[in-house]
């Protein structure tokens, strides 16, 4: 039977290797997954997961079981990943700030066609700065204000990088779509 | 409908990479050994105890038997018997050094210096080791601290793939058996304690290990048996995924014991001295028979070595790498002889600190002084098992090329004639009872080490 998570928490606390190797097993994919949105570079993708699994093992005994353990996780890659590539993250100047109060049906319509790994294919062709604001905002839910903070930029610059993300993506999307259409 | 951020946060909400159980386990056995296991040190802890008993237990199985032997010398009383033709190497046999032959059993004429005009002692024969045994145990650990310096790319925390090499040897103690071919006949064996790299930045780590060792060559008086403590330090910068550049400094501190026993005659010289007239002359009074000569050594080797190192064959079970060093070894050494004369004791202390470089020339008043500064390149390759989930067999093969390098030991020979001073002429320095310590020659030496490597 497989043991809950809970279980497995409070043996990784306890300092037992089997217990983190089962923590390891059951979320390195996942892990790996969510830095290859952030990184393209596979091998430094896995360097990234490893660096956030070791914190994730060391600093276990500082998670507390009200929070989704699941979500610390995540975090703490996601952390990681934007710390590796934070000093080469560069925005395009802000400019015309255009924010978004409508929908993107268009955007929408392409988007949902796709599954997730042609979207990750996608996301890897978009600038650095592009693809950790769509990462932050679209795909993890962080707020401007919350991503202003993680990147130590305002939150309208991350409302107009949001902006020319979306639109250099639809781009693509459409560029790619005509592509496969022709 | 939902917006452009529901429907990405949807389709990844379980998206999950796709990955090989091979990258699987290579990304388990990087992340395992910076696990916070509590139980880890302590097993560290008893394995490295539990090495030192080994050595301890070893040695002092290897000093009782050497006791024995000496008892037998010193009740026979007419020198150490000559090592059976088995004992003896080929190139022995060779220089026809048959039984009852060499140092072991002749006795030392006395011969007149003309030039000083005063009684010298001469050995017999200028003794020489059946093989360069000092040379080859250097060499021994220059092979070891190769193999500390891929503690370096194997255990590299920033490694991706720890399995690069195939090797186990990173975060843990090693325990290997180290043969040399044809120009060595000595045996390591040792046990190593190597405590986890340390990731200093991003693609720098240091690492280091320590442990003792116990060492057995043999030569043409008998045995050496030597127990050494070595501490060695890495630091290691990842080149590239297969590629490591590596700089490791090492301080091999042999506690050595070397015994020979050397029956010969001391000429016993009186002088007597007028001090009025400032003047004074030697006399010969007679002889005395040498019935035991002992001497211990402690040997101190540096090393400085910087290399590099690619890793060839990476697969789970399988590691291949080849690399080449290049460095320098000081070495000096800390001895005291003791030399029997029936019930008289004399006990001299030579304290020899490390040869500065560019000071290998050995001083006239020291003749036995043995130092030596040898810089050398050390190609070798790496191959290594994995046996079972955590034990790895491990082998390495090194050829240790000397590029240049002072070797002191050939001053000894002239010295000895030459020696001059007046004085009490018996031993003024004991060391003239025994054979040299076996020095290096430029000799290329090819070492192959094997041993087993436990993970914890």
């Amino acid at each position: 039977m497989e043991k809950g998570l809970e279980t497995i928490v409070r043996e990784c606390k306890a300092g037992s290797e089997k217990a983190y190797k089962e923590l390891f097993a059951r979320y390195y994919r996942l892990l790996l997954g969510i830095a290859m949105r952030y990184i393209p570079d596979r091998d430094e993708a896995k360097d990234v997961v490893q660096d956030s699994l070791i914190k994730i093992f060391k600093n276990i005994h500082t998670y507390s079981e009200q929070n989704s353990f699941e979500g610390w996780m995540k975090r703490i890659v996601q952390n990681t990943a934007i710390n590796q590539y934070r000093r080469n993250l560069r925005f395009d100047p802000d400019g015309d700030t255009h924010l978004e109060k409508e929908p993107d049906n268009e955007f929408e319509t392409m988007v949902s066609a796709l599954n997730a790994k042609s979207i990750l294919l996608l996301l890897h062709k978009l600038p650095e700065g592009y693809r950790t604001i769509i990462n932050l905002h679209l795909i993890d839910g962080y707020s401007h204000p919350e991503i202003a903070s993680m990147l130590g930029i305002s939150p309208g610059t991350s409302k107009s990088q949001l902006f020319k993300a979306r639109k250099y993506l639809r781009e693509l999307l459409a560029s790619d779509l005509k592509l496969f259409s022709a | 409908m939902k917006n452009g951020r529901n429907i990405l946060a949807e389709k990844f909400s379980d998206f999950a990479a796709e990955t090989e159980a091979s990258e699987m386990d290579a990304a388990w056995e990087a992340i395992r050994h910076h696990l916070p296991v509590k139980r880890k040190r302590r097993v560290l802890a008893w394995i490295f105890l539990a090495g030192l008993f080994v050595s301890a237990w070893l040695i002092t199985t290897e000093m009782s038997q050497r006791t024995l032997s000496g008892t037998g010398i010193e009740s026979a009383g007419a020198g150490n018997p000559p090592p059976s033709l088995s004992e003896k190497s080929s190139r022995d046999i060779a220089e026809g050094s048959g039984p009852g032959q060499g140092a072991n059993g002749a006795a030392r004429p006395v011969q007149e210096n003309p030039e000083h005009d005063e009684i010298t002692i001469v050995p017999a024969k200028v003794m020489k080791p059946a093989n360069n045994s000092f040379r080859n145990r250097e060499a021994g650990e220059s092979t070891e601290l190769a193999i500390k310096a891929e503690v370096g790319s194997d255990g590299s925390v920033n490694d991706p793939d720890p399995e690069m090499t195939g090797n186990a040897d990173h975060l843990n103690p090693v325990l290997f058996i180290g043969f040399r071919t044809k120009t060595n006949d000595s045996v390591i064996a040792a046990v190593r304690a190597i405590p986890r790299p340390h990731l200093l930045r991003k693609r720098w780590f240091a690492a280091a290990t320590a442990g003792p060792a116990l060492l057995v060559t043999r030569y043409q008086q008998g045995r050496v048996s030597e127990v050494s403590w070595q501490v060695a330090g890495t630091l290691g910068y990842e080149l590239g995924r297969n590629w490591l550049a590596l700089v490791s400094a090492a301080r091999g501190g042999a506690a050595g014991e070397q015994q020979a026993t050397s029956q010969g005659t001391e000429a016993i010289v009186k002088r007597v001295t007028f001090t009025s007239v400032s003047s004074s002359f030697d006399s010969l009074v007679g002889y005395r028979e040498i019935i035991h000569t002992r001497r211990t050594t402690q040997l101190y080797n540096y090393f400085l070595t910087a290399g590099f190192e690619r890793a060839l064959v990476r697969r789970p079970r399988m590691g291949l790498s080849a690399g080449c060093g290049a460095g320098v070894q000081l070495t000096a050494f800390e001895s005291e002889t003791t030399v029997r004369f029936g019930s008289d004791t004399i006990v001299q202390k030579k304290t020899q600190t490390v040869i500065p470089i560019s000071s290998v020339i050995p001083q006239p008043e020291e003749p036995f002084t043995q130092s030596k500064r040898i810089f050398y390149a050390a190609p070798a390759v790496r191959l290594n098992f994995r046996l079972g989930r955590s034990l790895w067999l491990t082998s390495r093969a090194e050829i240790t090329i000397p590029l240049s390098g002072k070797l002191i030991q050939d001053s000894r020979k002239e010295s000895v004639l030459n020696s001059s001073g007046g004085g009490p002429q018996q031993f003024n320095n004991l060391d003239q009872t025994l054979p040299p310590y076996p020095m290096a020659s430029k000799q290329v030496v090819l070492s192959v080490t094997a041993g087993l490597s436990l993970r914890l």
